[in-house]
């Protein structure tokens, strides 16, 4: 049996005792998009943080690959092939475009076929060519938030996290971006998928899990997009 | 005294205590720490240099590099690593640079006694050339193009390398740029290992003006740095150096056209204007960075 790219096992997070993730089991397949959803403070930035290392597990364990990510820091999970985008982009404003993208080699386990990851990035984010010497904080929103994926993927990850992608996009954007995302996984990058736009993501991923007060609360597939009365029940659990 | 003298006198201290600035602004700025314990690096290169009096220049100059990096990367293992790990708060990390900046000087203290030592390295750049009938020392030109050099290199470091790039995301956002895979003990440790020739430098130029070492050295000379650095600004290293650089000329102005009497009193104007600096902006001192909310690793 193939060991999924991500596992949760349990997975609890606390901030000063006080839980946030409540116990979560999810997976991510080779290739997968799983989506997470669920309503603010539910625990999705806080799962994410967990996986890379930010934020300790309390109880539970996360594997990559079968492996435990137990004790791990930030740097030594991204250098074994996870990589995250964060909420809000946290792109270096006062850095280059070009010297943003430059940091998303850091993790990366080799340099081979670096020049062809750069253009397959540049392809699909034709801005962080075009703007390369351009101060990142002189993007739009938007433009900041194509950096910070492709800053993320010139790392070569197989296990790309996300938060929040959408947020501050127009809709016709995200469904750019999503046709993107759906690009980036037939290079056989897994995704997982935090999102606040519930629907969308339903529609478009593997399967969607609901999350609120820090559990799983409800799993969905794409058949359910527009089920509006689950998702509702299962947003106010 | 005459003006050329003096000028002469300022720039050299200003571009001394722009490297210190610069030395402590490096490594505030990825660990969002203020090295206390900054100045007896300078002193333990002081020592060195006492101690290798009959050593070819050149051989004790790379002693007292290499011993005032090493003792960088000391502090940095066996002090502030070791709290960074438990998540010590920013100012249990102040405090812990206080006392390894006490413990020095009194292992200084033990080690050396406190009568001093006299540094001989380089004295003879303590000769004068003329220049339109103004007597310039060496040391000062020596001192005045050496922390030219250095400053620019630090900055071609930051600027131009990998590692560099690396330092310069830390220190915007170390969070980020961990999540991003850069190592941050790497990051944290170049910073102190340059911080640490930096260092060197300024024993090395400090000493040939001021030969005496005591264990307090470095003290004042962390002191005044500071104060440039608060003058500056920490948010970027070159408002730090010129910061510092400021201070050192100011200093090193009136050092040289007041009277004796007169400058008795000018460490105490200098230390009143960091309280009042202190005072007029409590938490502001380095408002644009709190600002931002950069996280401390
Ligand atoms: N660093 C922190 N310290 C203390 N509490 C935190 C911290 N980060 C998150 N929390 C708390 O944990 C809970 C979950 O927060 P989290 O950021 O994971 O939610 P989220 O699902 O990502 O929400 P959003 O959709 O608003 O981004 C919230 O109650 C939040 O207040
Ligand atoms: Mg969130």
């Amino acid at each position: 049996m193939s060991e999924p790219a991500l596992a949760l096992e349990n997975l609890e997070v606390h901030y000063a005792g006080v839980p946030a993730v409540r116990g979560i089991d999810l997976e991510v397949g080779e290739g997968e998009i799983v989506g997470l959803v669920g309503p603010n403070g539910a625990g999705k930035s806080s799962t994410l943080h967990a996986v890379m290392g930010v934020v300790p597990p309390a109880v539970g364990d996360i594997r990559v690959r079968g492996r435990s990510l137990r004790g791990f820091s930030p740097e030594r999970v991204a250098r074994l092939g996870v990589a995250l985008v964060p909420e809000g982009r946290h792109i270096y404003s006062s850095l280059t475009v070009a010297e943003n993208l430059r940091l998303g080699f850091a993790a990366r386990r080799s340099n081979d076929g670096l020049a062809a990851d750069v253009a397959w990035v540049e392809s699909l984010f034709p801005v962080v060519r075009d703007f390369a010497r351009r101060n990142a904080g002189a993007l739009s929103g938007g433009q900041q938030q194509q950096l910070a994926i492709a800053r993320a993927l010139v790392a070569r990850p197989d296990v790309l996290l996300l938060d929040e992608p959408s947020l501050g996009l127009a809709p016709t954007v995200v469904e750019t971006l999503f046709a993107t995302l759906a690009g980036i996984r037939e290079r056989g990058v897994s995704i997982l998928l935090v999102e606040q736009r519930a629907q969308m993501t339903i529609a478009f991923a593997d399967r969607t899990h609901v999350i609120a007060n820090g559990r799983l609360r409800l799993t969905l597939g794409p058949g359910d997009a527009g089920d509006t009365d689950k998702l509702t029940a299962a947003y106010l659990s | 005294m005459n003006w050329g003298q003096a000028i002469a006198d300022a720039i050299s201290l200003g571009a001394l205590y722009g490297l210190v600035a610069v030395g402590i602004g490096l490594v505030f700025g990825v660990m969002r720490l203020i090295n206390f314990a900054y100045g007896e690096l300078i002193t333990a290169g002081a020592y060195v240099l006492a101690y290798t009096g009959g050593w070819p220049a050149p051989l004790a100059i790379l002693m007292c590099v290499a011993a005032v990096v090493a003792l960088a990367l000391v502090q940095e293992r066996v002090a502030f690593r070791p709290l960074r790990r438990m998540g010590a708060s920013p100012a249990a990390m102040l405090v812990a640079t206080f006392a390894v900046s006490f413990l020095l000087q009194a292992i200084y203290l033990l080690a050396f006694g406190s009568r001093g030592q006299i540094v001989g390295t380089l004295g003879q750049l303590n000769s004068a050339f003329t220049v339109d009938g103004v007597d310039i020392r060496w040391i000062l030109l020596v001192t005045t193009v050496t922390g030219a050099i250095l400053l620019l290199a630090t900055g071609a470091l930051l600027n131009r390398t990998t590692i560099g790039l690396h330092v310069r995301a830390a220190a915007q956002d170390f969070r980020t740029a961990r999540i991003l895979g850069v190592r941050a003990n790497r990051v944290i440790g170049l910073s102190f290992v340059v911080a640490g020739v930096l260092a060197a430098a300024v024993s090395v130029l400090y000493t040939v003006s001021n030969p005496l070492v005591q264990p307090q050295m470095g003290v004042p000379i962390t002191i005044f740095a500071l104060v440039g650095v608060v003058v500056g600004g920490l948010d970027r290293l070159w408002s730090a150096a010129l910061g510092g650089f400021a201070v050192g000329f100011v200093y090193g102005m009136f050092g040289d056209l007041l009277s004796s009497q007169q400058t008795v009193y000018l460490p105490a104007v200098v230390y009143g204007s960091v309280i009042l600096v202190l005072l007029l902006r409590p938490a502001g001192l380095f408002a644009p960075l709190h600002a931002r909310q950069v996280e401390r690793v």
